[in-house]
């Protein structure tokens, strides 16, 4: 217990604010007044049901019924100052002299900013916000069809860097708010929805050869109102040990009181294919190319691979047959969606009910994914001051899954890197594996490949008003996620044939995290020019990990596939658990509403580390002043807002290291002779601690032109220590790496965001969003170098995803071999003269989205995804430019055509020949900038006139068109820029393996609401 | 008012208890290193993971026969991962990654050995008699003996590390060794490991035996013929326990065969990948790494050199593989570390070397008799002798291993091999473990 003697005093520091507060609650009006009135769209003169209507400097505040109208009684006398906000409307701010009935309208905020901003465990307003936060708006990312919401954030937040992986729906995607901090613990932002931390661990446990499922595909994009981005330390030290890599909130939609149900429903039906494909070499050529590098390797001419079959050769080279096998594999993939869900409210309760199918296959068969979920939002006010709360969330995902990347028995290397000449069957008409690879056929028809997830997210609060302004909330979740995979590998299969005779695992993965915790806050106003907000609570979390798995080989037919009927059976079970501790505060104050100060602190403990290394402690503060309000600046006559923000704090970071990370421990299942032994497993290491990234942030938010053109600028410094690293140590311990606190890194960067609404005329507006980041990062101690995949380097002094390779001058013309840089001019190609000749991570990243709306019925979208400045390592290329060096195992590209032939060929691709250093050293030739610039959506809907739909109660009929990935700009010479094959290491970033491009959508739907 | 606060307050501290339990999370998969060997049967079961850590892929499993065949002049290299290839060709890279998994394993296996010999002693555990603390320990010691045998064959001068690790600190800073220390050593173990351990038979465990018959190949390595003869004489002469096996490919087609001395043992639920390495879809699985070379087929196709042993390769359709037996689905095979050929040959030679060459020719065609080739009447000289006991050892030690090292032991590697820089007769040190442990390298890299 010693070691809990400083946390329970910091657990009771954080309660003396509330303590103070307590002593200055103010009390008691005497009069009351009436303010009635309607609140209605300043543009299509509909009535707004749900906007609130408060009075300044008081928390009352009252909603509008469907009509729009709404009655107010207050205790404060005329005139009075009232604030009118809805969601997806300016906020807007007036005064009320008289009584009497009055209509106000709203302008629809388009792309504007929103006025409020969910941040960590409660909400700011944007004026004053001292954090650099982005808001993503959600009507931007409703037509695009993607499974999970991390790949939606593509290009719509200044600083967030989306990568997808793969082209394979629900897996993952490469994401980064502002850069990578870590090199072994994760880099994977925070996700918290409704308040409540969502896990993102992937559950696969059976190998597909790169692809990992994304945890984040089981929520669904229809149920989520609004999503921010924390990406400094004063917005993310809230969130402590877990906010060093930024935080995603997510609020799904909510009902509202005294709001009459209304039912929504949208469907869209979408086609995806792949638009570009690699281009290997026809059936004669290999045979040329073939016998050119058996001649150039000083060989017979009568013994080479390609002879007159008379002559026991395996034919002429123009005798050759060319098998199609990219073909086989690709196919026009259907996309389902439908989203139905109510919304609606009494005086006391409100509900969202929403429920969702997702229904997409993959371009390349046979990969699926499908996503059945409800979600259900329940708020009721119990009385005045108390209000409880239910969300439940229940997700069935079901995945057809298939070895697809980086495997020999894969669909995509059968299909790519088997020569074409060789026949895709055998005489006896089963299917042939002619060279080292899966037969495509076989890949795609004869593995059954399932992943059934169950996710149940639920979450129960309770919060009760103490005295005015004091709130008290307590909220229990539970997040249980499991998945079960199930495969077979028939006897017809690379992996399931004789004499293996079939192959099957069956895997079930658990994971459960319990989350319970305690919010107080404290709002009040003094004087009508101090607003002063505090939070204090604490949470404790509880995760467990478990697997259960069996695998069977040897089935009596291929119609048997389950475990129970494999000759050989063997099963393996484990878990882990893992806890964390946390207390964290926050202050808030405003003086005049023009300047505004924080103050956050947070300590978390973790059992991941040694015992008197638990506790981490994360302050951090921000400023923010507006100097639009001030009357020097007002009298430029050029802003209409201006504020500058400052930030500096530290956030720590323990997720992704191994729960007993800091342990010495020994593991059992080290049998030999099918007796169990034990052997080492980790070095203990008591001292492991926190990781911390201490950030630095200045912003300046400016307003033009009433605030039609806003610009947002950050600059931001994340230094990183304590870098929770593998440590590589001598093997010659017995050990190979050890969990240490070794290395510190670096992130700097700008990311500037614009908005503008360019035209706001009665038939036509045009409005677009603009953003722009870098980020360097620079690795700045580490105590050896890593090597990963033989490409990737990171050492001290370089950036992460930095390429490591021999430089490729060209090709000698006298001789047609590669020039290498001899860098140390030893005369020899050696280790040492690899050097650093790119990096995966972009120099420029962003988007630009233009929205249109034409004589009010039609909307048009199109967004632009770009990353410039980022180097792609081809390794399919360099797998297939071997100059025959891979004894005829991969097929080759068309560009090996261009290879030297003879003295005086000036060509960058080699002389074919096994000898030597052409394909032996691995050259930057296959190094590509993989710059691009997508049409990542566009789509173009109509919403059917109100007039015509009055009959039908229905509300909105909106009917739309939308295309994805319409097109790319890019000089890579690989199939799709966007790609990574990480094999689940996040460490390597623009590596491309086999992996198909990502696909074009062309989809139709509607959405209707009455 | 008060009183919430007050409540709140003690749920806090009701909560704060409740913290202690959520972080002081237990593993249940794991043990602490504290508990690894603390009585009889956690001892046990610790040298039980080393002989599995011996086994494994990374090192005996596969990636030691791996890299010592493609060595060799017996295999040609015809995959496809570049890397492999650096072997076949000689011209292996400081960042080669077979060989950082190799050593790695090796020193993890001896890092076992080193906790046995440190903690079996003084195990509080009454139950634990000294024969069987013996016993522990002497497998312990010839365990690592053969790791380190296996480091000085491959590498030459490595860092000779004796005691366990048991935080980061410890083994830090030792350097290399030289090859001869590193002999001496092993000398020492082997010893220890004699005395040590009980004369039974237990063909996939070490046991005196194991112990007698490495120590006649250290000492053929070392050129001590006289102790070569003697190690090898004790084994050859123990015939109750230890008979050749006829035919020739007895001695692999079923376990434990009476001819071997120590095999180590794959089952189902322990298997290797090494059998994966010989084949082609569809003959029979595989990914087809390796062939023989055209000259080894021949040897084993010649009715005076291979006889019996062209068991060891198969052709189909024009294509001729190697084959032990290989057991592709299962990855059951053995990997035959010593067996009595070898210790016949191994006579034979030291015989040869001390000038008995009748007695070595008889050695000799012994092992010919049981390939069922004609036996040789005479030689002439003793070079001419030690050049057919070579040509023997080739055949009838196809890929076990040997060739390569038996090249380097006799001087006529570069020739034979057309490797014109002798520094490459040595692997690399792993780059990584020349940098983090401050080794010195092999010279030439």
């Amino acid at each position: 217990m010693k070691n809990f003697t400083k946390p329970k005093l910091t657990g009771l520091l954080f309660l003396f604010p509330f303590i103070a507060a307590l002593f200055v609650s103010v009390i008691g009006f005497a009069q009351t007044s009436t303010l009635a009135g309607r609140i209605i769209d300043e543009r299509t003169n509909v009535p707004l049901a749900g906007a609130t209507i408060q009075i300044k400097g008081s928390t009352h505040k009252v909603v509008t019924n469907d009509k729009g109208e709404f009655t107010f009684i207050t205790a404060q006398h005329l005139p009075l100052t009232y604030i009118v906000s809805y969601v997806g409307y300016q906020t807007i701010e007036a005064i009320q002299d008289g009584p009497g009935l009055f209509t106000i309208t709203l302008v629809q905020a388009n792309n504007k900013l929103k006025d409020i901003v969910v941040v960590g465990y409660g909400t700011q307003s944007r004026k004053n916000l001292a954090s650099a936060v982005s808001s993503v708006n959600t009507s931007q990312i409703e037509d695009v069809p993607a499974a999970s919401i991390d790949q939606l954030l593509q290009g719509k937040a200044a600083g967030v860097l989306a990568s997808a992986n793969s082209p394979v729906p629900g897996t993952g995607i490469f994401l980064r708010v502002r850069g990578s901090t870590s090199i072994n613990a994760t880099n994977d932002p925070l996700y918290v929805v409704d308040g409540v931390f969502i896990n993102n661990r992937s559950l696969q446990s059976v190998s597909t050869g790169g692809q990992v499922t994304n945890p984040l595909a089981d929520l669904n994009p229809a149920d989520i109102e609004s999503i921010e981005i924390l990406k400094d330390a004063n917005a993310t030290a809230i969130y402590g040990s877990r906010g060093a890599n930024g935080v995603v909130v997510i609020t799904t939609k909510h009902g509202k009181l005294n709001n009459k149900a209304k039912v929504n429903i949208g469907y869209y039906y979408g086609s995806s294919s792949a638009r570009k494909f690699w281009k290997t070499l026809a059936g004669p050529e290999e045979g040329i190319l073939q016998n050119e590098t058996w001649l150039n390797d000083g060989k017979p001419y009568a013994t080479r691979p390609f002879r007159p079959v008379a002559e026991g050769g395996l034919g002429l080279p123009e005798e050759q047959p060319t098998n199609d096998r990219i073909g086989i594999i690709f196919q026009d993939a259907p996309t389902h969606n439908i989203d139905i869900s109510t919304t609606g409210g009494d005086t006391k309760t409100s509900f969202y009910i929403g429920g969702n199918y997702y229904d997409q296959e993959a371009i390349v068969k046979p990969d699926a994914f499908k996503r059945y979920s409800v979600r259900v939002n329940l708020d009721h006010q119990l009385r005045e001051s108390a209000k409880i709360g239910f969300s439940i969330d229940g997700v069935k995902t079901d995945r057809i899954k298939s070895p697809n990347n980086n495997v020999p028995y894969g669909a995509v290397n059968g299909a790519l890197y088997t020569p074409a000449y060789l026949p895709l069957f055998n005489p006896d008409g089963s299917y042939a594996r002619p060279s080292l690879f899966e037969n495509p056929y076989a890949a795609i028809r004869e593995v059954n490949f399932t992943d059934i997830g169950a996710r149940f997210t639920g979450n129960g609060f309770g919060e009760f008003t103490i005295v005015k302004g004091l709130k008290f909330r307590t909220s229990w979740s539970i997040d249980f996620n499991e998945s079960k995979e199930d495969n077979f590998y028939s006897s017809k299969t690379y992996v399931g044939q004789a004499p293996t005779n079939g192959s099957a695992t069956s895997a079930i993965t658990r994971n459960l995290t319990l989350i319970n915790e305690q919010l107080l806050t404290y709002n009040k106003t003094f004087n009508g020019v101090h607003l002063l907000s505090l939070t204090a609570g604490n949470t404790i979390q509880k995760e467990r990990f478990e697997i259960t798995s069996v695998t069977g080989i040897g089935f009596p037919t291929d119609e048997f596939s389950k475990i129970a009927s494999a000759a050989i059976q063997t099963g393996t079970s484990s878990s882990s658990d893992a806890g964390l501790v946390s207390y964290f505060s926050r202050v808030n104050y405003i003086l005049n509403n023009k300047y505004s100060i924080d103050i956050n602190f947070r300590a978390d403990a973790s059992s991941r580390f040694g015992k008197d290394h638990r506790w981490g402690y994360f302050p951090a503060a921000g400023v923010s002043w507006r100097a639009g309000q001030e009357d020097f600046v007002r009298a430029l006559g050029i802003f209409t807002d201006l504020k500058f923000r400052a930030s500096y704090g530290s956030t720590g970071n323990q997720n992704g290291i191994p729960d007993f990370a800091a342990k010495g421990l020994w593991s059992g299942g080290n049998n030999y002779q099918d007796v169990s032994g034990t052997a080492p497993n980790q070095l203990a290491n008591p001292d492991l601690r926190w990781e911390t990234t201490k950030q630095a942030d200045i912003g300046i938010d400016a307003g033009f032109l009433a605030n039609r053109i806003t610009v947002g600028f950050d600059f931001y410094r994340k230094y990183t220590t304590n870098l929770l690293l593998q440590l590589p140590i001598a093997s010659q311990t017995g050990y190979n790496n050890i969990f240490a606190n070794a290395g510190e890194m670096s992130n700097e960067g700008y990311e500037l965001n614009i908005n503008a609404d360019l035209c706001q005329y009665k038939n036509f507006t045009w409005s677009f969003n603009l953003n722009v980041a870098t980020n360097k990062n620079k690795i700045q101690k580490l105590p050896a170098p890593i090597i990963k995949t033989g490409v990737i380097i990171l050492q001290e002094g370089s950036p992460l995803y930095s390429f490591y390779l021999h430089k490729q001058f060209g090709v000698d013309p006298q001789t047609g071999n590669v020039l290498f840089d001899d860098l140390n001019k030893d005369g020899n190609v050696t280790d040492a003269d690899l050097q650093i000749l790119g990096n995966a991570w972009p120099k420029y990243f962003g988007g630009l989205t233009n929205e249109f709306t034409v004589f009010k019925n039609f909307d048009v979208q199109a967004s632009l995804y770009y990353s410039l400045g980022n180097d792609v390592w081809n390794n399919t290329r360099y797998r297939m430019g071997h100059g025959g060096s891979r004894n005829g195992v991969f097929a080759m590209l068309k560009e090996e055509l261009g290879r030297w032939q003879k003295t005086g060929d000036i060509t960058d691709v080699p002389r074919l020949t096994v000898a030597g250093n052409n394909a032996a050293i691995i050259p930057s030739r296959f190094l590509e900038d993989g710059s691009f610039v997508r049409l990542r959506n566009l789509s173009v809907g109509y919403s059917i006139p109100k007039s015509l739909l009055n009959r039908w109660s229905i509300t909105t009929l909106r009917l739309y068109f939308s295309a994805t990935n319409l097109f790319t700009l890019t000089k890579y010479k690989g199939v799709d820029p966007e790609v990574n094959v990480s094999n689940g290491d996040q460490n390597i970033l623009g590596y491309d393996q086999a992996i198909a491009p990502q696909p074009r959508t062309l989809q139709v739907g509607f959405n209707i609401a009455f | 008012m008060k009183y919430l606060i007050i409540r709140y307050l003690l749920v806090s501290i009701a909560l704060l208890t409740a913290c202690k339990k959520v972080l002081d999370t237990k593993s249940e998969l794991y043990i602490d290193q504290s508990l690894s060997i603390v009585d009889k049967r956690s001892a046990q079961a610790a040298l039980v993971g080393a002989y599995n850590v011996l086994s494994q892929n990374t090192y005996q499993g596969n990636t030691f026969r791996y890299i010592t065949n493609l060595l060799s002049d017996n295999i040609k290299w015809v995959g496809n991962t570049p890397t492999n290839r650096e072997f076949d060709v000689y011209s292996v890279f400081t960042t080669n990654t077979r060989v950082q998994e190799l050593w790695t394993a090796i020193y993890k296996t001896i890092n076992i050995a080193n906790n046995l010999i440190d903690k079996v002693p003084a195990v509080n555990d009454v139950t634990f008699d000294q024969s069987e603390r013996n016993k522990q320990r002497g497998e312990a010691y010839f365990l690592r003996a053969l790791c380190y045998f296996d480091l000085v064959r491959l590498w030459r001068n490595v860092p000779v590390v004796t005691q366990p690790t048991k935080t980061a600190s410890d083994n830090k800073g030792i350097t290399n060794s030289t090859g001869e220390e590193v002999y001496q050593f092993i000398e020492n173990d082997l010893d220890s490991a004699e005395v040590l351990l009980p004369a039974t038979i237990n063909r996939n465990r070490a046991n005196q035996y194991t112990a007698k018959a490495l120590k006649a190949r250290m000492y053929l390595y070392r050129e001590n013929w006289k102790k070569a003869e003697e190690y090898a004489n004790l084994i050859i002469n123990d015939s109750a326990d230890f008979k050749l096996t006829k035919p020739y490919s007895q001695f692999y087609t079923a376990k434990n065969s009476t001819e071997s001395i120590f095999e180590i043992d794959y089952t189902i639920n322990n298997k290797n990948s090494y059998a994966s390495n010989w084949f082609q879809n569809p003959t029979t699985g595989g990914k087809k790494e390796f062939l023989p070379t055209d000259e080894f087929v021949n040897l084993l196709k010649d009715p005076n050199i291979g006889g019996a042993r062209s068991a060891l390769m198969f052709t189909v359709s024009g294509v001729t593989y190697g084959n032990m037996n290989f057991k592709i689905a299962t990855g059951e095979d053995q990997s035959y570390v010593l067996r009595l050929g070898e210790m016949y040959l191994i006579r034979a030679e030291a015989k040869a070397e001390q000038l008995k060459l009748e007695e070595g020719l008889k050695d000799l065609n012994v092992i010919r008799a049981r390939a069922n080739i004609p036996s040789i009447p005479v030689v002439g000289s003793k070079e001419e002798l030690i050049d057919k006991i070579l040509l023997e050892r080739r055949v009838e030690l196809g890929y076990e291993s040997h060739r390569w090292f038996d090249l380097i032991r006799k001087g006529k590697a570069q020739q034979v091999l057309g490797i014109s820089d002798a520094n490459k007769l040595l692997l690399p040190l792993p780059r990584q473990e020349v940098l983090i442990a401050n080794l010195t390298q092999n010279k030439g890299y």
